[in-house]
């Protein structure tokens, strides 16, 4: 087992500098995938998570206990449900979306969209109520007050998109299903990962997948290293005796703005 | 300006940045060639054949006749193929199951049934043979399993039975070998059965780890052999008239009214070319270098006499052909008439051409009869000693 470990390995960082079309191909296609489905997901995700993290209205509740469901969507589910829309017998037929990366795109948008939603509204949701008052009693109209108090709230926001692109990064079941893995044009790194593995090289298979985990790797620790320099405002994680003396350590308040 | 804001707004414009630019990228791609979509089964995609290979496969080397096409080819079980190919989701077939095959012509939903390769499916099993079915005809060996499995509990059976071809052939064998018990029967309630639902490859890897006796075709037997993934594995029955394996191409009917967003033209194409002399060649040399032996054994240099083997070809005959009234028949043809579509070539080969030759006195009267499959037929007369000829 060790053996096929270290083989893995080595293929994986033959794979990587062997200067390989195909293997470019599938990890370009695989981030521009995501990257537009997380792009997407955002654009509807995030309004939405305002309104039900700012705003109370009847059966709130119940929404937000929806997307805190659909945030273990089976991706194979899914990608099955968007079968069979886009299918030329389905519904959206017409659209041709089927064994394209768009279609896949659109799949993994409406896969990270209760991520996001339920994120950021929770997020949202644990903003001091005073400082939407507070903002409101200084003038600032409806959007603005959210908007001033997304601000508060940036980070969150940037970990829920970075946990939503994490999880389309390594989905299988809807590039799978709706991807159709075809050579050279919707094949990423999870089908990839799967054909390869059903035509018994299984080395190459594992290669595919450290180079997945890799990629996820580095966006989370980036995501988390920018996150930790910013709230410590850049000083090495030594006991700051500036904070201490204004006896509130309150890591959204500190430079003014 | 905060520094979150700062960041955030650097990753968004980078972001921006690099999505542009795959735009492009994308966008360059020539998208003006036809993306040809080939529903195909699990066992023949995952030897490799059709484009598990930049240099060998069906892919690179018809791409390279064809440039303004692109082939891509889905791989499913059989079942799933067919019902792709039946939404018009993919333009063409190229399974191995005749009797879904014959379904989908009468259905309407495809044309143009052109035989392409066959090989043999084969039974594997552990190399201890418990069951001692090594040599046997394939029904025996089933018969033989099947008995003295229930005392034996080192004898297994793996299935698939995901409705792919491999496992149509497989639930037939069984019918034929076991009549005491229905299949349905003794595949649900034992513990000697086991059922995988899944593809060939995956199949046998399960058969490897339990050291279970399983049908496969040769082509994904030897990959996965040849990778060293089942070596527990190991050939005991094979080459049997009931264990042909007969791989056919057929083109989505593009008179029918859901299917008229597929390619007729390019599928064609493709069809034509996989029975000209490169795509037979290309077939028939797959897998010998890797593997020291054919995967495919390539159908037109039998079906024209080039490799004579009378027996084989009537075995597939037998096994394939379909007369008008859409029932098995050796005396028929691979495609029944009726479901011919603008292919006049495809079923026109040179080697339907009769060749009648002989010393003729006069006065003297050649007959010729067509058979039902001979749509048109060239007839060369040569004369040797000229005298009157009243034709």
């Amino acid at each position: 087992m060790s053996d096929l470990f270290l083989d893995s390995l080595q293929q994986a960082l033959n794979l990587i500098f062997s200067g390989n079309p195909e293997v470019y191909g599938i990890v370009y296609r695989t981030i521009y995938v995501t990257g537009l489905g997380t792009f997407l997901a955002c654009l509807w995700s995030i309004p939405l998570a305002i309104l039900i993290g700012l705003y109370s209205f009847k059966g709130r509740w119940v929404v937000r206990g929806f997307f805190n469901a659909f945030i273990g969507i089976p991706t194979v589910a899914l990608g099955l449900f968007l079968y069979l829309l886009f299918s030329h017998q389905g519904i959206l037929g017409s659209l041709d979306l089927l064994y394209t990366l768009n279609g896949i795109a659109i799949g993994q948008a409406v896969l990270e969209t209760p991520i996001i939603v339920s994120f950021v509204s929770n997020a949202l949701g644990t903003v001091d109520i005073q400082l939407r008052d507070l903002a409101r009693t200084l003038g600032a109209s409806g959007v603005r007050t959210d908007l001033a108090i997304m601000r508060e709230t940036v980070w969150s926001l940037v970990l829920a998109i970075a946990a939503a692109f994490n999880r389309g990064f390594g989905e299988l079941g809807i590039a799978a299903l709706v991807g159709g893995g075809l050579f050279g044009m919707t094949r990423v790194l999870t089908t990839a990962i799967t054909i390869e593995t059903n035509f018994g090289h299984f080395s190459i298979a594992l290669a595919y997948g450290i180079i997945l985990m890799s990629i996820v790797l580095a966006i989370t620790l980036t995501t988390n290293l920018v996150e930790r320099l910013k709230r410590e405002d850049f000083t090495l994680p030594k006991w700051n005796i500036r904070k201490s003396a204004t006896g509130v350590h309150n890591n959204d308040h500190q430079s003014s703005a | 300006m905060r520094l979150g804001v700062k960041i955030a707004i650097a990753v968004v414009l980078i972001a921006a940045i690099v999505a542009s630019i795959g735009a492009y990228v994308y966008i360059q791609n020539p998208r003006t060639k036809v993306n040809l979509i080939v529903a195909t089964t699990t066992s023949l995609y995952d030897t490799g054949l059709e484009d598990g290979n930049t240099t060998t496969s069906l892919k690179s080397a018809f791409e390279a006749a064809y440039p303004d096409i692109t082939v891509s080819f889905v791989a499913k079980g059989t079942g799933a193929a067919i019902a792709a190919a039946q939404a018009g989701d993919a333009d063409m077939l190229l399974v191995h199951s005749p009797s879904q095959e014959i379904t989908f012509l009468t259905g309407g939903f495809g044309v143009d049934r052109k035989i392409i390769a066959y090989n043999f499916f084969i039974i594997v099993g552990p190399s201890t043979d418990p069951a001692n079915i090594s040599g046997l005809s394939p029904t025996a060996a089933m018969k033989k399993i099947y008995d003295s499995a229930k005392t034996n509990t080192a004898i297994q059976w793996v299935a698939r039975n995901d409705s792919s071809g491999t496992a149509t052939k497989e639930i037939s064998l069984w019918a034929k070998a076991v009549t005491t018990e229905t299949y349905a029967s003794f595949s649900t309630n034992t513990t000697w059965f086991i059922c995988t639902g899944s593809g060939m490859g995956a199949s046998l890897l399960v058969a490897n780890q339990k050291n279970a006796y399983i049908l496969s075709d040769l082509g994904t037997y030897l990959a996965h052999k040849g990778q060293g993934n089942i070596p527990q594995l190991t050939v005991l029955v094979q080459s049997n008239k009931d264990l042909l394996n007969v791989y056919s191409a057929i083109i989505d009917n593009p008179t029918n009214a859901n299917l008229n967003s597929t390619h007729f033209a390019e599928s064609l194409a493709f069809v034509t070319w996989l029975v000209s002399d490169a795509g037979q060649e290309i077939i028939g040399d797959y897998g010998v270098s890797t593997y020291g032996q054919a995967l495919f054994n390539p159908f037109i240099p039998l079906a024209s006499g080039s490799v004579n083997n009378a027996t084989l070809l009537g075995w597939i005959k037998g096994a394939a052909y379909y007369n008008s009234t859409n029932q098995l028949d050796a005396n028929g043809t691979e495609c029944p008439s009726a479901y011919r579509y603008n292919a006049t070539e495809l079923y026109n080969h040179s080697w339907d051409t009769i060749t009648v030759s002989g010393i003729l006195q006069p006065p003297a009267v050649v007959q010729i009869g067509f058979s039902q499959s001979k749509v048109s037929a060239t007839v060369n007369i040569v004369v040797k000693h000229k005298r009157s000829i009243d034709p």
